[in-house]
This record gives structure tokens, C-alpha cells and sequence, in this order.
């Protein structure tokens, strides 16, 4: 322990002689030696990555290309149109706010609908987040890499499981690829989704059937999932906690009395702390918070958030607060609300799935 | 006394936990960390690639029994391959890195040309053992080239910061170098390897 500290310090030394020299010291780093500089253009030279290519990509005009692709489906429109650029440049990436993005107007509305249901049934049920989508041509660049820039961007499944799974059809090359989150490879390995593209799916796309084979590709994938009894102990498990949460929300009488008192704490504050500052106030109130709540028998938890819940509203105030709540939405498994939109929900991959050819 | 020389020891030691991290030893020591896991990685998808060859070779050679010159090939190159001990530490050391790395590249060739091989035998293409076995090529050379441009980003990311001042004074002092990356020779070879694709019937 003594010599650790004794090394540590003798480090720290060694610091501030350099935090001391570093202005004198800006010539030796002006010359340093012509290997490293070779190196550092090698880097420069040697590192494709995605983010750049977008930054090639988004001056380009957006022009749609073909006047039908909006008109067949909903959710094509709502995405950003392909790029048609002829000059082998890179497709941009539309926005994930369906299950089903149709760019390649391959199906018709009501499959697009059914396969829409089966996709956000599949991710209300909490056993994986899948994304599918259809575009004409990924012009020259290779599907895998198509694939995997729109799941880096979209982040399909949810960030603790990695249960996001990308299905991805470029019909006029007659190629398709499905990639694996994290969290699915064990589960769906590159064979069994190399096979489920060779028996289910590419057969019927061979008829141009392209609803009935990514409807039996699904079906083929749901089925495993849920035969996999850990999926179905951690979707059980999210269930669970959603309803218990649900009916937290509607509120026993006990949460609503916590809530309550919150409120009222936090309206006696915003006047406290113009007498006594925002520190002692917050302080002051939090305690009464949790004093209040033990005295009306609410619980050690519940009292204690609620001090907690007013001890931060005060210090920061109210809306900046709500502002950070709002800033950290879209931990849990990327949920859609209201508007049916199906944001993914920081899940990421590693190359793992299968490619295939009709 | 005795105080006052603590009272010197405890505000000294606060100036240098102040400054220490301004010239970027925390950032060094965090970033070296990554591209040693982002390089771990890589090494782990090499690994089982080398793994699943043996498998591959004994299927192709039960139906493709012409292609002698192209299964030894593959043989010795992961021989090769796994004559050259891997270890996590080999991202300090450029030569061994180089040497790796174009063994690593001789195995893709020679595989590659393997598959582009066994597109003349239907009957290869249609066993159900080798379908799996290129499916999982595939899926492995994928995630090579994912874990890849991980440890290039990574790579960039810490010799940016070890290049850079004030945090290349530490990095001289601590002796901590620049990593070396894939280069551009071995990048065009990479961008000319085919891409394994079987699965299509």
C-alpha cells in the first residue's frame, strides 16, 4: 500500500514537471520524427467510416425516385426519399418510425399493415425489436454494408438485451441480408438465419411473392424466439415490470397521497427558496419530504423518493428538470406511443446473420 | 513543523491531481484500454474463423477431390496462422502486428479461393453440412470486418490523442507509442477479398 502511494506520487511529480514544461516543450512536438507522421496518414487514409459517409451523402438532392413509391404505402412516405445520385454514391438512410419501411413499394398496403401488426406484436410481447426493410437497389454497395450502417443508426433492440434483429431486401438486385443483435446470436445463429432465408423466405421471393415469404421468414424467427426459454423468462420479466408500473401509474391511494405531498412540497418551495436559497431550502424540504412520509406510514421507499424527487426539483428547478427527463427518454426498449412510431432503443451488433440470393 | 509539511504534501498533491489530468494521462490510459479490447475483438473473430476450417476443408474434400492444390493451401495458411501466437499485447509491437495480420490476410485469400472452388461442385453446394459451414463463414467474415473497423476507430481515436498536445508530452514521458493500424497496402488486399456468399440457391 506504502509503495503503491510512494509510486503514485512519484508519478504525480513527474506530472506537474510536465504540466510545467509543456509550453517550452510545444517546439519538441513540432519535430517529431517522420514515422509517425507516415503512420497518421496511413490512419487517416485507412479509416472508411460510416460517419463519413453520410457527410458524402447528405448534400446530395433528395430527389424520390419514382412517383409511386409514395403513393403505396404510408410509411415510405414518411421516411426520407432515395437518393438516386447515379454516381454510385451511398443511399441515405431513412428514419426508423415503422417496423415496415417500404421504399421499394413491394407491398401492398394491407401486407405492409399485417406485417407491420406481426413485427410490433413481436416488440409489445418483449421478445425482440425487428426492423424490416425493402429497398430497390443498395447501388453497388455491398447488402451486408447497407445493413449494417441502418442498424448502427437505428439501434433496433432494446440496449441491456440486444434483442434487435434487421431484415433487409434490395429487390431489383435480388439480394437480402438479416443481421443479429448482440442478444440474438446465440439464440438465432448465422445457420439458423442463413436457413430460414433458403426454406422460408428467397422460395417464395423467387415468384416475386415477397409478402408471403417475409411473412413465413417471421412467423419461422418468432417461432424460435419463443422456444428459446430464456427470451421467454426476459420478455415474462418485462412484462411484469410494465404492468406493475401500469398499475403503479393508475396509483393505489398510497402513491397518490406521495405524489401529492410532492407536489405541495415542491409549491412551498419555489417560495422558500427566494427566503432561504436554493440549497437549504431544497435540504429542508427534502427531509420534511421523508420525515412527512414515515410519519403518514407511506414506506421507507416511497418516502424516501419522495425526498429525493424534491431535493432535485428544488436544486434545479422544475423545468430544467423536466428537460433532463426528457433528454434521457428512450433507454427502455425504444416503446412507441401515440403517433406509432418504433424508435429502436440502443441496441447494437457485431456482424452476426446471414446474406442471401433469389 | 510536521504540519506545515503535510499542509505542503496535501496542496501539492492537489495541484497535480489538477494538472495530471489536463495533460491527458486519464484520456491515454482510458483510450489504451479500449484498443486493447477493441483489438481482443478482432482477435476473437480471427480464432473462430481458424476454428471452423477444419470442418470446412474435411466436407469440401469429400466431394471436390481435384482441388489438392487449393485445400492444402488453406490448410497451411492456418497453420501459419496459428503458428503465430496472438496475444492482446501484440498491438505494441508494429513487426509482429504487420506479420500477423498478413498471415490473417494469406488465410482469407486462400479460403476465398476455396469457395470460389467449390462453385464448380452442385453437388457440394447442395450438402446441408456445407451450406451451414459457408453460412457461418460469412457470418464470421462479417464480423471481422465489423470488429475491424472497430479497432481502426479506436486506433484513430488513441493515436489522435497520443499525437496531440499537450497529451503527447505524457504519452513520451509515460512511453506510451502510437498503434499501428491496418495499413493501406493490406486494406486494398482486404477490399479486393471476395465476399463469401453461398447461401443462394
Amino acid at each position: 500500500m506504502k509503495m503503491g502511494r510512494v509510486a503514485h506520487s512519484a508519478i504525480c511529480t513527474f506530472g506537474l514537471v510536465i504540466a510545467l514544461a509543456c509550453t517550452p516543450m510545444l517546439a519538441v512536438a513540432a519535430t517529431d520524427d517522420v514515422a509517425d507522421v507516415v503512420i497518421a496518414a496511413n490512419v487517416a487514409k485507412t479509416t472508411p467510416l460510416a460517419p463519413l459517409k453520410n457527410l458524402i451523402v447528405t448534400p446530395l438532392p433528395t430527389t424520390p425516385v419514382t412517383g409511386q413509391q409514395s403513393s403505396t404505402t404510408t410509411n415510405a412516405s414518411q421516411a426520407a426519399p432515395v437518393v438516386d445520385s447515379g454516381s454510385g454514391e451511398f443511399l441515405v438512410l431513412p428514419t426508423l418510425n415503422a417496423p415496415v419501411l417500404d421504399q421499394a413499394a413491394a407491398l401492398s398496403a394491407a401486407d405492409n399493415q399485417q406485417l407491420s401488426d406481426k413485427l410490433r406484436a413481436i416488440h409489445d410481447a418483449g421478445r425482440a425489436q425487428i426492423g424490416l426493410i425493402l429497398v430497390k437497389s443498395t447501388q453497388g454497395e455491398p447488402i451486408f454494408d447497407y445493413a449494417g450502417r441502418v442498424f448502427t443508426a437505428w439501434k433496433l433492440g432494446d440496449k441491456k438485451r440486444d434483442n434487435g434483429l434487421l431484415i433487409v431486401v434490395a429487390t431489383q438486385d435480388r439480394k437480402m441480408q438479416i443481421l443479429t443483435g448482440y442478444g440474438l446470436e446465440g439464440i438465432i445463429p448465422d445457420v439458423v438465419a442463413s436457413r430460414i432465408i433458403r426454406e422460408q423466405i428467397t422460395p417464395q421471393f423467387a415468384s416475386g411473392n415477397y409478402a408471403a415469404g417475409l411473412s413465413a421468414g417471421i412467423d419461422r424467427i418468432d417461432e424460435i424466439l419463443q422456444q428459446d426459454p430464456e427470451t421467454a423468462k426476459a420478455a415474462a420479466d418485462q412484462l411484469k415490470a410494465q404492468q406493475q408500473s401500469n398499475a403503479q401509474s393508475q396509483g393505489g391511494i398510497l402513491s397518490g397521497n406521495l405524489i401529492l405531498l410532492l407536489i405541495v412540497l415542491v409549491v412551498i418551495g419555489q417560495f422558500t427558496r427566494m427566503v432561504l436559497g436554493r440549497f437549504i431550502s431544497s435540504t429542508g424540504l427534502a427531509a420534511a419530504g421523508v420525515g412527512i412520509g414515515l410519519f403518514t406510514g407511506a414506506g421507507l421507499v416511497g418516502s424516501l423518493l419522495v425526498g429525493g424527487a424534491v431535493f432535485i426539483l428544488l436544486l434545479v428547478g422544475v423545468l430544467p428538470f423536466l428537460n433532463i427527463l426528457g433528454g434521457m427518454g428512450g433507454g427502455r426498449g425504444g416503446g412507441f406511443g401515440g403517433g406509432g412510431g418504433f424508435g429502436g432503443g440502443g441496441g447494437s451488433f457485431g456482424g452476426g446473420g446471414a446474406s442471401g440470393s433469389w | 513543523m510536521m504540519s506545515r509539511r503535510y499542509f505542503t504534501a496535501i496542496a501539492l498533491s492537489t495541484v497535480l491531481l489538477t494538472t495530471l489530468p489536463s495533460c491527458g494521462y486519464n484520456t491515454l490510459q482510458a483510450k489504451d484500454e479500449s484498443v486493447t479490447a477493441s483489438w481482443s475483438e478482432v482477435l476473437n473473430q480471427y480464432q473462430r474463423r481458424a476454428d471452423l476450417i477444419p470442418n470446412l476443408v474435411n466436407t469440401v474434400k469429400g466431394y471436390a477431390t481435384h482441388e489438392e492444390k487449393v485445400l492444402t493451401e488453406v490448410t497451411a495458411a492456418r497453420a501459419s496462422v496459428a503458428g503465430i501466437k496472438a496475444t492482446p499485447e501484440l498491438v505494441n509491437d508494429p513487426v509482429a502486428f504487420q506479420k500477423f495480420i498478413d498471415a490473417q490476410n494469406q488465410l482469407q485469400g486462400s479460403l476465398s479461393r476455396l469457395m470460389a472452388v467449390s462453385e464448380n461442385y452442385p453437388n457440394l453446394k447442395a450438402d446441408q453440412n456445407f451450406r451451414d459451414l459457408s453460412a457461418q463463414l460469412e457470418g464470421t467474415e462479417n464480423r471481422i470486418t465489423v470488429a475491424r473497423n472497430r479497432y481502426i476507430a479506436s486506433v484513430q481515436d488513441y493515436n489522435t490523442t497520443v499525437r496531440q498536445f499537450p497529451s503527447n508530452l505524457t504519452a513520451k514521458v509515460t512511453g506510451m507509442h502510437t498503434k499501428p493500424n491496418f495499413s493501406v497496402v493490406n486494406e486494398a488486399q482486404v477490399s479486393q477479398a471476395p465476399t463469401v456468399n453461398f447461401s443462394g440457391s
